[in-house]
Protein backbone atom coordinates (compact mmCIF):
# COMPACT_ATOMS: atom_id res chain seq x y z
CA UNK A 1 0.00 0.00 0.00
CA UNK A 2 2.62 2.21 0.78
CA UNK A 3 4.72 1.58 -2.19
CA UNK A 4 1.23 2.05 -4.15
CA UNK A 5 1.14 5.88 -2.36
CA UNK A 6 4.97 6.35 -3.49
CA UNK A 7 4.39 5.58 -7.09
CA UNK A 8 1.11 7.41 -7.05
CA UNK A 9 2.37 10.61 -5.60
CA UNK A 10 5.77 10.37 -7.77
CA UNK A 11 3.91 9.94 -10.87
CA UNK A 12 1.51 13.40 -10.22
CA UNK A 13 4.00 15.12 -8.36
CA UNK A 14 6.97 14.66 -10.42
CA UNK A 15 8.51 14.67 -7.24
CA UNK A 16 11.87 12.65 -7.14
CA UNK A 17 12.92 12.32 -4.11
CA UNK A 18 16.64 11.57 -3.81
CA UNK A 19 16.52 10.11 0.26
CA UNK A 20 19.86 9.71 1.77
CA UNK A 21 19.71 6.56 3.57
CA UNK A 22 21.69 6.22 6.40
CA UNK A 23 23.28 3.13 5.56
CA UNK A 24 26.81 3.62 6.43
CA UNK A 25 25.86 5.45 9.41
CA UNK A 26 26.98 8.80 10.72
CA UNK A 27 30.33 9.92 12.49
CA UNK A 28 28.91 9.85 15.56
CA UNK A 29 27.51 6.48 15.48
CA UNK A 30 31.44 5.89 14.39
CA UNK A 31 32.61 7.46 17.30
CA UNK A 32 30.19 5.59 20.05
CA UNK A 33 31.59 2.64 18.20
CA UNK A 34 34.94 3.75 18.82
CA UNK A 35 34.55 4.07 22.73
CA UNK A 36 32.65 1.43 22.89
CA UNK A 37 35.63 -0.84 21.64
CA UNK A 38 38.17 0.45 23.56
CA UNK A 39 36.31 -0.60 26.56
CA UNK A 40 36.14 -4.46 24.88
CA UNK A 41 39.61 -4.30 24.30
CA UNK A 42 40.31 -3.56 28.46
CA UNK A 43 37.75 -6.51 28.98
CA UNK A 44 39.19 -9.24 27.09
CA UNK A 45 41.96 -11.00 27.86
CA UNK A 46 44.25 -13.02 24.90
CA UNK A 47 46.90 -16.06 25.29
CA UNK A 48 50.22 -14.91 25.83
CA UNK A 49 50.47 -16.44 22.31
CA UNK A 50 48.49 -14.28 20.55
CA UNK A 51 51.49 -11.42 20.88
CA UNK A 52 54.59 -11.90 19.17
CA UNK A 53 54.59 -7.92 18.13
CA UNK A 54 57.51 -6.17 20.13
CA UNK A 55 57.63 -2.94 20.99
CA UNK A 56 53.95 -4.60 22.83
CA UNK A 57 51.09 -3.33 21.21
CA UNK A 58 47.73 -4.30 20.61
CA UNK A 59 46.89 -4.16 16.83
CA UNK A 60 43.38 -3.13 15.35
CA UNK A 61 42.64 -4.07 11.70
CA UNK A 62 39.90 -2.04 9.74
CA UNK A 63 38.57 -4.80 7.19
CA UNK A 64 36.09 -3.25 4.58
CA UNK A 65 34.87 0.14 3.37
CA UNK A 66 34.44 2.09 6.48
CA UNK A 67 33.38 6.09 5.64
CA UNK A 68 34.05 7.02 9.13
CA UNK A 69 37.13 5.28 9.94
CA UNK A 70 38.98 8.56 11.04
CA UNK A 71 36.18 8.05 14.45
CA UNK A 72 37.69 4.57 15.19
CA UNK A 73 41.45 5.86 14.26
CA UNK A 74 41.27 7.81 17.98
CA UNK A 75 42.35 4.67 19.46
CA UNK A 76 45.84 5.07 17.52
CA UNK A 77 48.07 5.33 20.42
CA UNK A 78 46.04 5.00 23.45
CA UNK A 79 47.28 2.07 26.12
CA UNK A 80 45.42 -0.69 27.37
CA UNK A 81 46.71 -3.77 29.43
CA UNK A 82 50.05 -2.36 28.92
CA UNK A 83 50.31 -1.94 25.50
CA UNK A 84 50.00 0.63 22.45
CA UNK A 85 46.82 0.20 20.71
CA UNK A 86 47.62 0.56 17.33
CA UNK A 87 44.96 1.02 14.46
CA UNK A 88 45.58 -0.18 10.67
CA UNK A 89 43.61 -0.86 7.65
CA UNK A 90 43.73 -3.75 6.30
CA UNK A 91 43.28 -4.82 2.72
CA UNK A 92 42.68 -8.37 2.88
CA UNK A 93 41.43 -11.29 5.57
CA UNK A 94 45.41 -12.36 5.50
CA UNK A 95 46.32 -9.14 7.11
CA UNK A 96 43.69 -10.15 9.83
CA UNK A 97 45.42 -13.11 11.25
CA UNK A 98 48.50 -10.66 12.27
CA UNK A 99 46.18 -8.50 14.55
CA UNK A 100 44.26 -9.00 18.23
CA UNK A 101 40.89 -7.41 16.80
CA UNK A 102 39.92 -6.98 13.20
CA UNK A 103 36.39 -4.57 13.27
CA UNK A 104 34.39 -5.85 10.07
CA UNK A 105 32.78 -3.03 8.07
CA UNK A 106 29.20 -3.57 7.12
CA UNK A 107 30.39 -3.59 3.49
CA UNK A 108 31.80 -7.09 4.13
CA UNK A 109 28.20 -8.32 5.09
CA UNK A 110 28.41 -10.95 1.48
CA UNK A 111 31.87 -12.08 2.95
CA UNK A 112 31.73 -12.51 6.49
CA UNK A 113 30.39 -16.25 6.79
CA UNK A 114 34.46 -16.43 4.90
CA UNK A 115 36.37 -14.02 7.31
CA UNK A 116 34.69 -16.41 10.24
CA UNK A 117 35.53 -19.05 8.81
CA UNK A 118 39.17 -17.83 8.10
CA UNK A 119 39.60 -16.58 11.38
CA UNK A 120 37.91 -19.24 13.28
CA UNK A 121 39.88 -20.59 16.20
CA UNK A 122 42.63 -17.87 15.90
CA UNK A 123 43.41 -15.69 18.81
CA UNK A 124 42.16 -12.58 17.09
CA UNK A 125 38.58 -10.87 18.58
CA UNK A 126 36.18 -9.96 15.60
CA UNK A 127 34.40 -7.38 15.67
CA UNK A 128 31.35 -6.26 12.78
CA UNK A 129 28.31 -4.45 12.64
CA UNK A 130 26.41 -6.54 10.53
CA UNK A 131 23.10 -7.91 12.01
CA UNK A 132 23.39 -11.17 13.40
CA UNK A 133 27.47 -11.49 13.12
CA UNK A 134 27.15 -12.71 16.65
CA UNK A 135 24.59 -15.02 15.75
CA UNK A 136 26.38 -16.49 12.78
CA UNK A 137 29.96 -17.17 14.32
CA UNK A 138 31.36 -14.16 15.17
CA UNK A 139 32.47 -12.65 18.59
CA UNK A 140 31.05 -8.96 18.96
CA UNK A 141 28.42 -7.73 17.35
CA UNK A 142 27.85 -3.74 17.45
CA UNK A 143 24.90 -2.86 16.07
CA UNK A 144 22.51 0.23 15.60
CA UNK A 145 19.14 -0.19 17.45
CA UNK A 146 16.86 1.72 18.82
CA UNK A 147 18.79 4.95 18.27
CA UNK A 148 21.39 3.18 20.42
CA UNK A 149 24.38 0.67 19.94
CA UNK A 150 23.59 -2.61 21.22
CA UNK A 151 26.11 -4.86 22.00
CA UNK A 152 26.30 -9.05 20.99
CA UNK A 153 29.05 -11.22 22.32
CA UNK A 154 29.50 -14.67 21.94
CA UNK A 155 31.12 -15.84 24.41
CA UNK A 156 31.61 -19.51 22.83
CA UNK A 157 33.04 -18.45 20.02
CA UNK A 158 35.28 -16.34 21.53
CA UNK A 159 36.31 -19.01 24.32
CA UNK A 160 37.19 -21.58 21.10
CA UNK A 161 39.82 -18.92 20.34
CA UNK A 162 41.43 -18.62 23.71
CA UNK A 163 39.66 -15.48 24.26
CA UNK A 164 38.47 -14.96 27.34
CA UNK A 165 35.88 -11.93 27.84
CA UNK A 166 35.39 -10.57 31.70
CA UNK A 167 31.67 -10.91 33.28
CA UNK A 168 31.86 -6.70 33.49
CA UNK A 169 31.26 -7.09 29.34
CA UNK A 170 29.04 -9.54 29.54
CA UNK A 171 27.10 -7.80 31.93
CA UNK A 172 26.06 -4.92 29.76
CA UNK A 173 26.00 -7.44 26.40
CA UNK A 174 23.14 -9.52 24.57
CA UNK A 175 25.32 -13.00 24.96
CA UNK A 176 25.31 -15.66 22.46
CA UNK A 177 24.33 -18.71 22.29
CA UNK A 178 21.29 -17.90 24.72
CA UNK B 1 17.14 21.73 16.72
CA UNK B 2 14.09 23.73 15.70
CA UNK B 3 11.88 21.42 15.28
CA UNK B 4 8.81 20.84 15.65
CA UNK B 5 5.08 19.60 14.48
CA UNK B 6 4.28 19.96 11.76
CA UNK B 7 1.36 21.56 13.01
CA UNK B 8 -0.49 23.94 11.93
CA UNK B 9 -2.40 25.58 14.51
CA UNK B 10 -5.12 24.55 16.01
CA UNK B 11 -8.49 25.17 14.19
CA UNK B 12 -9.62 28.66 15.60
CA UNK B 13 -12.11 31.26 14.81
CA UNK B 14 -12.22 33.61 11.85
CA UNK B 15 -9.18 35.67 13.73
CA UNK B 16 -7.41 33.38 15.42
CA UNK B 17 -6.98 30.98 12.20
CA UNK B 18 -5.05 34.01 11.00
CA UNK B 19 -2.19 33.14 13.87
CA UNK B 20 -1.71 29.62 13.34
CA UNK B 21 1.51 28.49 14.43
CA UNK B 22 4.91 27.45 12.87
CA UNK B 23 5.07 24.43 11.56
CA UNK B 24 8.15 25.06 13.31
CA UNK B 25 11.51 23.71 13.74
CA UNK B 26 10.94 25.14 16.90
CA UNK B 27 8.98 23.12 18.51
CA UNK B 28 9.17 19.71 17.39
CA UNK B 29 11.75 17.49 17.84
CA UNK B 30 14.35 16.71 15.99
CA UNK B 31 17.24 14.42 15.02
CA UNK B 32 19.47 15.50 12.55
CA UNK B 33 22.85 15.53 13.82
CA UNK B 34 24.24 17.52 11.37
CA UNK B 35 27.88 17.13 12.20
CA UNK B 36 27.01 13.56 12.18
CA UNK B 37 25.73 13.74 9.12
CA UNK B 38 27.04 11.02 5.82
CA UNK B 39 30.39 11.83 4.99
CA UNK B 40 30.97 14.46 7.14
CA UNK B 41 35.09 15.58 6.95
CA UNK B 42 34.65 17.08 10.92
CA UNK B 43 37.70 16.25 13.19
CA UNK B 44 36.19 12.96 15.64
CA UNK B 45 35.43 12.87 19.13
CA UNK B 46 36.95 10.69 21.57
CA UNK B 47 34.51 9.69 23.65
CA UNK B 48 37.09 6.58 25.57
CA UNK B 49 36.36 8.61 28.66
CA UNK B 50 32.76 7.93 28.88
CA UNK B 51 31.75 4.57 30.80
CA UNK B 52 30.95 1.58 28.95
CA UNK B 53 27.43 1.62 30.25
CA UNK B 54 27.52 5.61 29.27
CA UNK B 55 28.53 5.32 25.71
CA UNK B 56 25.53 2.35 25.44
CA UNK B 57 22.83 4.81 26.42
CA UNK B 58 24.13 7.31 24.00
CA UNK B 59 21.70 7.91 20.85
CA UNK B 60 23.47 7.55 17.97
CA UNK B 61 21.16 10.57 16.61
CA UNK B 62 20.80 13.10 18.78
CA UNK B 63 19.19 16.31 18.75
CA UNK B 64 20.65 19.38 17.87
CA UNK B 65 19.12 23.00 17.35
CA UNK B 66 17.88 22.13 13.72
CA UNK B 67 14.39 20.41 13.87
CA UNK B 68 12.64 18.12 11.85
CA UNK B 69 8.82 17.67 12.63
CA UNK B 70 8.18 14.36 13.15
CA UNK B 71 9.92 11.78 15.96
CA UNK B 72 11.87 8.62 15.93
CA UNK B 73 10.10 5.19 17.61
CA UNK B 74 9.42 5.84 21.26
CA UNK B 75 9.89 9.64 21.08
CA UNK B 76 8.18 11.46 23.11
CA UNK B 77 7.96 15.47 23.13
CA UNK B 78 6.00 17.58 25.42
CA UNK B 79 5.84 21.82 24.62
CA UNK B 80 4.66 24.40 25.36
CA UNK B 81 3.66 27.27 23.03
CA UNK B 82 2.87 31.25 23.71
CA UNK B 83 1.75 32.71 20.53
CA UNK B 84 0.52 36.96 20.55
CA UNK B 85 -0.96 38.90 17.88
CA UNK B 86 -1.73 42.31 17.40
CA UNK B 87 -4.22 44.25 15.20
CA UNK B 88 -4.15 47.84 15.59
CA UNK B 89 -6.34 48.80 12.06
CA UNK B 90 -8.93 47.90 9.54
CA UNK B 91 -8.71 46.97 6.23
CA UNK B 92 -11.08 46.50 3.77
CA UNK B 93 -9.63 44.16 0.33
CA UNK B 94 -5.93 45.87 0.93
CA UNK B 95 -6.99 49.20 1.59
CA UNK B 96 -6.58 50.68 5.49
CA UNK B 97 -9.84 52.27 6.25
CA UNK B 98 -9.77 55.28 8.94
CA UNK B 99 -12.03 54.54 11.83
CA UNK B 100 -14.27 57.37 10.87
CA UNK B 101 -14.84 55.81 7.93
CA UNK B 102 -16.17 53.22 9.62
CA UNK B 103 -18.05 54.79 11.65
CA UNK B 104 -19.29 56.79 8.62
CA UNK B 105 -21.18 53.29 7.60
CA UNK B 106 -21.44 51.24 10.81
CA UNK B 107 -22.55 52.99 14.81
CA UNK B 108 -19.50 50.80 15.67
CA UNK B 109 -15.51 50.34 14.76
CA UNK B 110 -12.74 48.28 16.11
CA UNK B 111 -10.13 50.34 17.25
CA UNK B 112 -7.29 47.25 18.84
CA UNK B 113 -7.64 43.94 18.86
CA UNK B 114 -4.97 41.02 20.68
CA UNK B 115 -4.95 37.46 20.77
CA UNK B 116 -2.67 35.33 22.89
CA UNK B 117 -2.71 31.50 23.01
CA UNK B 118 -0.68 29.45 25.62
CA UNK B 119 -0.93 26.21 24.07
CA UNK B 120 0.15 22.69 25.07
CA UNK B 121 1.70 20.53 22.71
CA UNK B 122 2.24 16.86 23.26
CA UNK B 123 3.84 14.40 20.81
CA UNK B 124 4.85 10.54 20.31
CA UNK B 125 5.96 8.46 17.70
CA UNK B 126 4.91 4.43 17.99
CA UNK B 127 7.21 4.03 15.00
CA UNK B 128 9.93 5.53 12.69
CA UNK B 129 7.42 6.30 10.20
CA UNK B 130 4.78 7.63 12.42
CA UNK B 131 4.04 10.59 15.13
CA UNK B 132 0.90 11.31 16.45
CA UNK B 133 0.20 14.56 18.67
CA UNK B 134 -2.11 16.84 20.65
CA UNK B 135 -2.47 20.20 20.88
CA UNK B 136 -4.12 21.77 23.38
CA UNK B 137 -5.13 25.85 23.25
CA UNK B 138 -6.29 28.43 26.00
CA UNK B 139 -7.47 31.93 24.32
CA UNK B 140 -7.48 34.98 25.59
CA UNK B 141 -9.20 37.78 22.91
CA UNK B 142 -9.09 41.43 23.99
CA UNK B 143 -11.04 43.81 21.68
CA UNK B 144 -11.57 47.74 21.97
CA UNK B 145 -14.35 49.56 19.82
CA UNK B 146 -15.69 52.58 19.41
CA UNK B 147 -19.13 53.91 18.72
CA UNK B 148 -20.82 56.61 16.79
CA UNK B 149 -21.95 58.15 19.92
CA UNK B 150 -18.19 58.31 21.76
CA UNK B 151 -18.16 55.29 23.91
CA UNK B 152 -15.12 53.59 24.26
CA UNK B 153 -16.94 49.82 25.17
CA UNK B 154 -14.25 46.53 25.88
CA UNK B 155 -14.88 42.82 25.35
CA UNK B 156 -13.11 40.18 26.32
CA UNK B 157 -13.25 36.25 26.19
CA UNK B 158 -10.70 33.36 27.22
CA UNK B 159 -11.05 29.46 27.77
CA UNK B 160 -9.75 26.40 25.98
CA UNK B 161 -10.08 26.46 22.19
CA UNK B 162 -10.65 23.60 19.74
CA UNK B 163 -8.31 20.83 20.72
CA UNK B 164 -6.07 19.21 17.57
CA UNK B 165 -5.59 15.96 17.04
CA UNK B 166 -3.01 15.06 14.24
CA UNK B 167 -1.04 12.56 12.71
CA UNK B 168 1.67 12.41 10.70
CA UNK B 169 3.25 9.49 8.71
CA UNK B 170 6.10 9.78 6.94
CA UNK B 171 5.78 8.56 2.89
CA UNK B 172 8.96 9.27 1.10
CA UNK B 173 12.53 9.38 2.87
CA UNK B 174 13.97 8.34 5.67
CA UNK B 175 13.04 9.44 9.27
CA UNK B 176 17.17 8.49 10.42
CA UNK B 177 18.92 9.66 7.63
CA UNK B 178 20.77 13.01 8.66
CA UNK B 179 20.62 14.43 4.74
CA UNK B 180 17.98 14.07 2.38
CA UNK B 181 14.87 14.59 1.58
CA UNK B 182 11.19 13.69 3.23
CA UNK B 183 7.44 13.86 1.90
CA UNK B 184 5.38 13.43 5.12
CA UNK B 185 1.43 13.13 5.16
CA UNK B 186 -0.53 15.15 7.54
CA UNK B 187 -3.89 14.12 8.90
CA UNK B 188 -5.68 15.71 11.64
CA UNK B 189 -9.08 16.73 13.03
CA UNK B 190 -10.03 19.15 15.37
CA UNK B 191 -12.85 18.93 18.51
CA UNK B 192 -15.35 21.24 18.94
CA UNK B 193 -14.22 21.85 22.62
CA UNK B 194 -13.85 25.55 22.31
CA UNK B 195 -17.01 27.61 23.37
CA UNK B 196 -18.64 29.66 20.08
CA UNK B 197 -21.20 31.14 23.29
CA UNK B 198 -18.92 33.90 24.11
CA UNK B 199 -20.66 37.02 25.32
CA UNK B 200 -20.23 40.65 27.21
CA UNK B 201 -23.60 41.36 29.48
CA UNK B 202 -25.43 38.98 27.82
CA UNK B 203 -24.88 40.06 24.17
CA UNK B 204 -23.22 37.93 22.04
CA UNK B 205 -19.61 38.43 20.66
CA UNK B 206 -18.19 39.03 17.09
CA UNK B 207 -16.99 35.83 15.75
CA UNK B 208 -13.47 36.86 15.59
CA UNK B 209 -14.26 37.00 19.71
CA UNK B 210 -15.19 32.96 20.11
CA UNK B 211 -13.05 30.39 21.07
CA UNK B 212 -13.77 27.82 19.15
CA UNK B 213 -15.34 26.47 15.43
CA UNK B 214 -18.26 24.26 16.94
CA UNK B 215 -17.85 21.86 14.47
CA UNK B 216 -15.32 18.57 13.81
CA UNK B 217 -12.93 20.06 11.12
CA UNK B 218 -10.71 18.06 9.68
CA UNK B 219 -7.11 19.39 8.49
CA UNK B 220 -5.37 16.87 5.52
CA UNK B 221 -1.82 17.98 4.42
CA UNK B 222 1.07 17.48 3.13
CA UNK B 223 5.02 18.32 4.37
CA UNK B 224 7.93 18.08 2.33
CA UNK B 225 11.53 18.26 4.69
CA UNK B 226 14.71 18.80 3.58
CA UNK B 227 17.91 18.65 5.08
CA UNK B 228 21.78 19.17 5.03
CA UNK B 229 24.46 19.71 7.44
CA UNK B 230 23.57 22.66 8.08
CA UNK B 231 20.07 23.66 6.98
CA UNK B 232 16.68 22.41 7.44
CA UNK B 233 14.10 23.59 5.09
CA UNK B 234 10.52 22.23 4.38
CA UNK B 235 7.28 23.56 3.11
CA UNK B 236 3.88 22.69 4.63
CA UNK B 237 0.44 22.96 2.56
CA UNK B 238 -2.65 21.88 5.01
CA UNK B 239 -6.46 22.33 4.38
CA UNK B 240 -9.16 22.74 7.21
CA UNK B 241 -11.70 21.74 5.85
CA UNK B 242 -15.15 22.38 8.41
CA UNK B 243 -18.05 19.10 9.21
CA UNK B 244 -21.72 20.64 8.84
CA UNK B 245 -22.77 23.83 11.05
CA UNK B 246 -22.65 23.78 14.61
CA UNK B 247 -25.13 25.04 16.91
CA UNK B 248 -25.33 28.80 16.24
CA UNK B 249 -26.23 27.82 12.33
CA UNK B 250 -23.15 28.40 11.00
CA UNK B 251 -19.93 27.22 10.56
CA UNK B 252 -16.45 29.04 9.82
CA UNK B 253 -14.83 29.06 6.40
CA UNK B 254 -12.10 26.24 5.11
CA UNK B 255 -8.76 27.38 5.44
CA UNK B 256 -5.89 26.73 3.37
CA UNK B 257 -2.84 27.29 4.37
CA UNK B 258 1.19 26.92 2.76
CA UNK B 259 3.92 27.92 4.55
CA UNK B 260 8.10 27.88 3.79
CA UNK B 261 10.83 27.86 5.96
CA UNK B 262 15.13 27.73 6.18
CA UNK B 263 16.51 26.94 9.18
CA UNK B 264 20.02 27.62 9.69
CA UNK B 265 22.59 25.48 12.16
CA UNK B 266 24.44 27.62 13.56
CA UNK B 267 26.40 25.88 16.22
CA UNK B 268 24.57 22.47 17.74
CA UNK B 269 22.79 25.27 19.92
CA UNK B 270 22.19 27.87 17.99
CA UNK B 271 20.26 28.39 14.88
CA UNK B 272 18.32 30.95 13.05
CA UNK B 273 15.19 30.90 11.25
CA UNK B 274 13.00 32.51 8.25
CA UNK B 275 9.45 31.74 7.43
CA UNK B 276 6.85 32.43 5.16
CA UNK B 277 2.98 32.12 5.89
CA UNK B 278 0.06 32.36 3.86
CA UNK B 279 -3.30 31.63 5.08
CA UNK B 280 -6.77 32.09 2.65
CA UNK B 281 -9.79 31.58 4.42
CA UNK B 282 -13.27 31.46 2.95
CA UNK B 283 -16.34 33.55 4.42
CA UNK B 284 -18.76 31.95 7.15
CA UNK B 285 -21.42 30.00 5.89
CA UNK B 286 -25.11 30.68 7.91
CA UNK B 287 -24.97 33.01 10.20
CA UNK B 288 -25.49 33.29 13.98
CA UNK B 289 -29.02 34.39 14.25
CA UNK B 290 -28.87 37.25 17.39
CA UNK B 291 -25.93 39.33 15.58
CA UNK B 292 -26.94 41.56 12.85
CA UNK B 293 -24.45 42.44 10.30
CA UNK B 294 -25.63 45.90 9.90
CA UNK B 295 -24.71 46.97 13.47
CA UNK B 296 -20.79 45.34 13.42
CA UNK B 297 -18.86 44.63 10.17
CA UNK B 298 -17.79 42.09 12.07
CA UNK B 299 -21.06 40.85 12.84
CA UNK B 300 -21.21 39.91 8.83
CA UNK B 301 -20.47 36.01 7.62
CA UNK B 302 -19.99 37.71 4.20
CA UNK B 303 -16.91 39.91 5.65
CA UNK B 304 -15.03 37.28 7.25
CA UNK B 305 -13.36 36.12 4.61
CA UNK B 306 -9.44 36.99 3.62
CA UNK B 307 -6.07 36.38 2.46
CA UNK B 308 -2.70 37.11 4.23
CA UNK B 309 1.27 36.55 3.92
CA UNK B 310 3.22 36.74 6.75
CA UNK B 311 7.22 36.87 6.95
CA UNK B 312 8.45 35.54 10.28
CA UNK B 313 12.73 35.35 11.48
CA UNK B 314 13.30 33.50 14.71
CA UNK B 315 15.81 32.47 16.81
CA UNK B 316 16.27 28.58 17.91
CA UNK B 317 18.39 27.47 20.93
CA UNK B 318 19.02 23.51 21.86
CA UNK B 319 20.46 22.51 25.25
CA UNK B 320 22.64 19.48 24.30
CA UNK B 321 24.17 18.98 28.01
CA UNK B 322 23.43 18.82 31.63
CA UNK B 323 19.93 18.30 33.22
CA UNK B 324 18.02 20.17 30.84
CA UNK B 325 19.15 18.10 27.37
CA UNK B 326 16.90 17.96 24.85
CA UNK B 327 14.99 21.12 25.73
CA UNK B 328 14.31 23.65 22.91
CA UNK B 329 13.52 27.31 22.97
CA UNK B 330 12.74 28.89 20.45
CA UNK B 331 11.38 32.67 19.75
CA UNK B 332 9.80 33.66 16.29
CA UNK B 333 8.02 37.37 15.42
CA UNK B 334 6.73 38.47 12.13
CA UNK B 335 4.30 40.98 10.36
CA UNK B 336 2.29 40.85 7.60
CA UNK B 337 3.83 41.51 4.01
CA UNK B 338 0.57 41.25 2.52
CA UNK B 339 -3.11 41.28 3.54
CA UNK B 340 -6.16 41.12 1.88
CA UNK B 341 -9.75 40.92 3.81
CA UNK B 342 -13.27 41.42 3.99
CA UNK B 343 -14.19 44.51 5.64
CA UNK B 344 -13.46 46.52 6.83
CA UNK B 345 -12.40 44.31 9.30
CA UNK B 346 -9.51 44.28 11.85
CA UNK B 347 -6.24 43.61 9.77
CA UNK B 348 -2.93 42.32 11.42
CA UNK B 349 -0.04 44.74 12.41
CA UNK B 350 2.72 41.88 13.98
CA UNK B 351 2.98 38.68 16.04
CA UNK B 352 5.36 36.76 17.85
CA UNK B 353 5.87 33.59 19.26
CA UNK B 354 7.77 32.25 22.09
CA UNK B 355 8.12 28.38 22.26
CA UNK B 356 9.95 25.42 24.81
CA UNK B 357 9.66 21.99 24.60
CA UNK B 358 11.35 18.38 25.61
CA UNK B 359 11.79 15.76 24.25
CA UNK B 360 12.85 11.96 25.48
CA UNK B 361 12.72 8.65 24.77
Amino acid sequence: MKFLIKILLLSTMGFAVPATRAETGTQHEYELKAGVLYHIIEYVDWPASAFSNQPPTIQIGLLGDLPFANALEVLNGKSLQGRKLVVKRLSNIREATQCQVVFISSSEKPRVEEIIQELKNQPVLTVSEVEGFAERGGMVNLVAGQNRIILEVNRAVAGQSRLSISSQLLKVAKVFPR
Amino acid sequence: MLIAAITMGPSLPVAAQMFAPRPDPICTTFMGDADGGAHTTSQPQDLTGLSLEDLLHEEVTPINVLGSHTHLKNGFMVGYRYMYMEMNHNQEGTRTVSESEVLSRYPVVHTSMSMEMHMAELMYAPTDDLTVMAMIPYIINRMHHLTSTGERPFASSDGIGDVEFMALYNLLGDPRAMEGHRLVLNAGFTAPTGSMDESVNGKQLEYSMQLGSGTWDFIPGFTYLGQSRRFAWGAQTLFTVRSGFNDRDYHLGNKYRVSAWLDYKLTDWFGPSVRLDWHAWDKIHGADPVLDPNRNPAFDPNKQAGARLDFLAGLNFYVPNGFLKGTRFSVEGGVPVYQNISGPNMAVDWMITGAISYTFR
